[in-house]
């Protein structure tokens, strides 16, 4: 009975601010952001592996990813509003979806610090690409806002996703789909090297 | 028993309070419209709703009495610090603060471990006079200071009271890793916006 009051009382907080002001400038500031992580299939192939490998992975990674992961991409978006420059970042991005790929494909299962080395250092390039966009939005705050939960929804897309894994045929449709992310990542990583 | 009890009446109430603001604010009555505006305004800010619901769920995340002891020193804290506002202008300080508190209390909700009493006492009654003095300075002549500040201690009431609930109710191991999530984003989202202060 309490938990569908919360639920009610989580509704009725967001109703009334809705209807409280228009915010045009907080909004398009959340709407850039939300739709930064999702203009890119670099981006969207990376966040979406990142929660099937976490899932492939099982406890604790399943969860340890998910939380270190924006604190991490955060740290990477620090260093783009600061201005510091990071090489090859679109290229780290594109190689994020490559190398992640590979992972779910092999279904590999390196210890849990290797594994949260690897996305983190991936999580840096990610952050740095969204941070150097922040100072520019119409409201910093809400950009940021936008931009965590877009990424955040596609962790939780890829491990939903990857909850097929505990059926046989489930963990084969996985690694094939690991496979295809490893494709898609060099395709993306020839054309940054035509152009 | 008696926190439960005490949440289960304050969850009930809540909704009834938060449903209409909508329609008083279509019909505006004189005096009901300056509580409710004082329920509101916090509410209209990002900056003020997202570490109010860190603090919130860091509530639920702690012992019992430490989460009364958050519950209680909130919403006080926000009702002085309001008072004050009326003689006080507003620092720029406070914007830092709550961004900062974001940052912090996000971080504390992401690792979810207990914390001493007097720590959580004091990042809840900071987060209360910084929330309590940012909405306080904005109250306009023509608003009842007595009416907005009882309004404004009450949305913290409850906002800190759902956040204990909902996070006390939840029994999936996912459900409790979700919330830990939600720290990480308002710590994220504290850290990126708070690189922007030169």
């Amino acid at each position: 009975m309490r938990r569908w009051l919360a639920i009610l009382a989580s509704i009725a907080i967001f109703d009334s601010s809705a209807f409280a002001h228009t915010m045009p400038g907080q909004a398009q500031g959340f709407i850039t952001g939300f739709l930064h992580p999702l203009s890119g299939l670099d981006h969207i192939l990376a966040m979406v592996a990142v929660g099937i490998w976490g899932s492939q992975l099982g406890r604790p990674a399943i969860w340890v990813l998910p939380v270190a992961f924006p604190l991490v991409m955060s740290f990477g978006g620090v260093l783009g509003v600061r201005g510091v420059p990071i090489p090859g970042v679109e290229i780290g991005v594109a190689a994020s979806a490559l190398v992640l790929g590979i992972m779910i494909a092999l279904a590999a299962r390196p210890p849990l610090w290797v594994a949260a080395l690897i996305v983190g250092a991936f999580a840096i390039f990610h952050g740095h690409a969204h941070g150097t966009e922040l100072p520019k939005a119409a409201s910093p705050l809400t950009y940021a806002l936008g931009f965590v939960l877009a990424t955040g929804l596609l962790h939780v897309c890829g491990i939903l996703f990857g909850l097929i894994n505990f059926r046989p045929a489930g963990a084969k449709a996985l690694r094939m789909s690991g496979g295809l992310i490893a494709i898609v990542g060099i395709v993306l990583l020839v054309n940054l090297a035509h152009s | 028993m008696k926190m439960n009890l005490t949440l289960s009446i304050v969850c009930a109430i809540g909704p009834v309070f938060l449903i209409f603001p909508s329609s008083a604010l279509a019909h505006p009555m004189k005096g009901v419209g300056d509580f409710y505006a004082g329920m509101l305004h916090p509410m209209t800010s990002v900056e003020c709703v997202l570490p109010i619901i860190a603090l919130s769920l860091l509530a639920g995340q702690q012992n019992r009495r430490t989460a009364i002891a958050i519950l209680l020193s909130f919403p006080i804290a926000s009702a002085l610090a309001a008072l004050l506002a009326l003689v006080l202008p507003v620092s720029p300080f406070v914007a830092v603060i709550n961004t900062s508190a974001m940052a912090v209390l996000g971080i504390l909700v992401a690792l979810n471990r207990s914390l001493p009493l007097e720590i959580s006492v004091i990042l809840s009654a900071v987060l209360g006079l910084t929330v309590g003095w940012a909405n306080g300075g904005e109250l306009s002549s023509d608003t009842s200071a007595y009416r907005f500040i009882p309004g404004l201690a009450v949305v913290g009431l409850l906002l800190i009271s759902y956040g204990i609930g909902l996070v006390r109710s939840l029994d999936m191991p996912w459900a409790k890793t979700a919330v830990r999530v939600t720290g990480s984003w308002i710590a994220a989202i504290g850290i990126l916006v708070l690189s922007l202060n030169k």
